[in-house]
């Protein structure tokens, strides 16, 4: 096996692990209510109420106990709305059901860029 | 008189609170050992106020804690797993009956939950043996067969949250505390210790003084870089990169090595809506995360799919254009400046490395349970019988996987006794019962000096 496989393959290693974040499932992600993510909640997560919301740059402030945190969404963020203290059934958002005054769950991956966000709903 | 009745009453007292004192303590279950038996009940027993079904529903004991068409087949048909039968509420878009009996898929929406008629995958069920050795890997855990299996920290102990909400729900709605309950974090820890607990806890190293004359050559076949370059990604027959190639911690690895163009795949002849499974994330990568090999030959059908029903089938797999056009197989090509091509006599030999390995992993596992059931501490006969029972079950493939094949006939012979010494065990209690768990573990020994050197 050549000098080229080993290069190939440590290139290929490297990129994996340069590539971000834990490789989570993020869609049954969606029927976990606000706070309750395994490993993540209250840890990774910022859980509090949007005071601010810029659409245009994709960003977000939210205010938890701690203060206040800007948030970046990306592309692959994914957003939920979170019914489950009403008993309903969790559905996909997008950043447009991201609104002020609403309590909010946000994930952020270990380069501070956000995974997903879930919007308290009725 | 009195005093004298009296002095005898506190000397009794006396006596008895020494001879307690002098007795041997029944040692007390260590602390580890609690949660994996906690981490059991849950795993077989907890229905999480979902529709029924427990995790052992689809990771069965009986058949290496994952599930094929032959072990569906002798299921009543009111089992759990078929609750998308019985259950008005999860009749459409739950699961695929057929395929489920047939094939033994089970329905994921990997890619979301928005459209459940046209977006899901069918995929096998994987088994959940020597995790401790195929989850870590230098992006973090790697669970289900495309790595992202778990929600939340995408940790094996997070595996139950996703795994209740995608299958134990009594509705499509998915509702937390109405159609199910999401585990607890101390149930979570116990789910976490009792599937770490199970299989082989470390890495073969290979080479391995194999006896058998086919064996053996399957393996040197398998770990030749230029021939079967098997070792390159399942590296010690594990389900990690050969840390020589792929970096010290690579550990567990996704690749997309073009399952999913194989031509005439079972699901798909079916005729059943069966969408292209892509895989890692969403949209998906096409890669699916390397499963280790020795528990390979008694789990099948094989891969995400169960597209490959026979463990040689599996390893012919490699010779074909499916692979050998993939990216993971262009990655092979342009390194060693060929595909893998491996003639008959070969892809026979190197199942039947598979074959032994997968047989002697499961002697020390069956003799393993049978040491565990006839611990220092104190355990419930019932407990003590159900470890004799899937020691039973790790015997009785050993049998089926060697004799499929041809292979150590001696050892077969041998491993029939043990398997039926470890059933007359079950008929019996105490000293006989320990007797008869002895003098199949006796056999068991036996059998693997016939197949390996000690």
């Amino acid at each position: 096996m050549s000098n080229r496989f080993f290069r190939d393959c440590f290139f290929l290693t490297c990129l994996l692990v340069l590539s971000g974040s834990v490789q989570a499932q993020q869609t049954t992600e969606r029927y976990i209510p606000i706070g309750k993510s395994p490993g993540v909640a209250d840890t990774d997560t910022v859980i509090g109420e949007i005071i601010g919301v810029d659409y245009e740059t994709h960003s977000m402030e939210v205010r938890d106990s701690v203060g206040v945190k800007t948030v970046r969404m990306i592309e692959s963020t994914r957003y939920f709305l979170d019914r489950t203290k009403y008993k309903r059934s969790n559905q996909s958002a997008t950043m447009q059901d991201c609104r002020v005054g609403s309590k909010v769950e946000v994930k952020l991956r270990s380069d501070d860029m956000v995974d997903w966000v879930k919007i308290e709903s009725e | 008189m009195r005093f004298v009745w009296r002095l005898k009453q506190v000397w009794a007292v006396l006596t008895c609170t020494l001879a307690i004192a002098a007795c041997p303590a029944t040692p007390t279950v260590p602390p580890e050992e609690n949660l994996i038996l906690k981490g059991e009940k849950l795993f077989f027993n907890e229905t999480f106020a979902g529709n029924g079904r427990t995790c052992a529903t689809c990771h069965r004991a009986e058949d290496n804690f994952a599930l094929s068409p032959r072990f569906i087949e002798t299921l009543p048909p009111d089992d759990p797993l078929f609750v998308a039968e019985f259950n008005p509420d999860l009749a459409e878009n739950f699961e695929n009956p057929r395929l489920i009996r047939e094939l033994a898929v089970i329905l994921e929406n990997q890619d979301g939950f928005d459209d459940l008629a046209n977006d899901f995958n069918m995929r096998g069920i994987p088994h959940t043996l020597a995790l401790r050795t195929s989850v870590v890997s230098a992006t973090g855990p790697q669970t289900g067969w495309s790595g992202d299996g778990s929600p939340g920290d995408g940790s094996i102990r997070s595996f139950a949250v996703g795994a209740v909400i995608q299958h134990f729900p009594k509705t499509l709605n998915r509702v937390a505390d109405v159609d199910f309950r999401l585990p607890t974090d101390d149930e979570l820890d116990a789910l976490e210790a009792f599937q770490l607990s199970l299989g082989r806890q470390e890495d073969l190293s290979l080479p391995l003084p194999l006896k058998g004359t086919v064996a053996a050559r399957g393996q040197e076949i398998f770990i030749d870089r230029s021939l079967g370059k098997c070792n390159a990604c399942h590296f010690n027959a594990g389900a990690n990169g050969d840390p020589s190639i792929f970096g010290p911690t690579a550990g567990n690895l996704n690749f997309d090595t073009g399952v999913e163009d194989l031509p005439d795949q079972p699901a798909d002849l079916t005729g059943e809506l069966v969408p292209p499974d892509d895989g890692l994330g969403s949209p998906g990568s096409g890669e699916f995360n390397t499963p280790p090999v020795v528990e390979a030959a008694d789990t099948g059908p094989f891969f995400h799919n169960n597209s490959v029903e026979t463990i040689e089938g599996a390893v012919a797999f490699y010779n074909g254009d499916a692979f050998n056009n993939s990216p993971a197989g262009q990655l092979v090509a342009g390194a060693t400046g060929g595909g893998i091509n491996l003639d008959a006599t070969q892809i026979v030999a190197v199942a039947a490395f598979l074959r032994v390995i997968n047989a002697l992993e499961n002697i020390r596992a069956g003799d393993e349970l049978l040491d565990r059931a006839f611990p220092v501490f104190r355990i419930d006969r019932e407990y003590q019988t159900s470890l004799i029972r899937r020691a039973g079950f790790e015997i009785e493939d050993s049998v089926e996987v060697l004799a499929g094949a041809g292979l150590h006939a001696a050892a077969v012979t041998l491993l029939r006794k043990a398997h039926s010494l470890a059933q007359e065990s079950l008929e019996y209690t105490g000293q006989r019962r320990r007797q008869l768990v002895d003098d199949a573990r006796v056999q068991l020994n036996s059998a693997k000096i016939r197949m390996v050197e000690l």
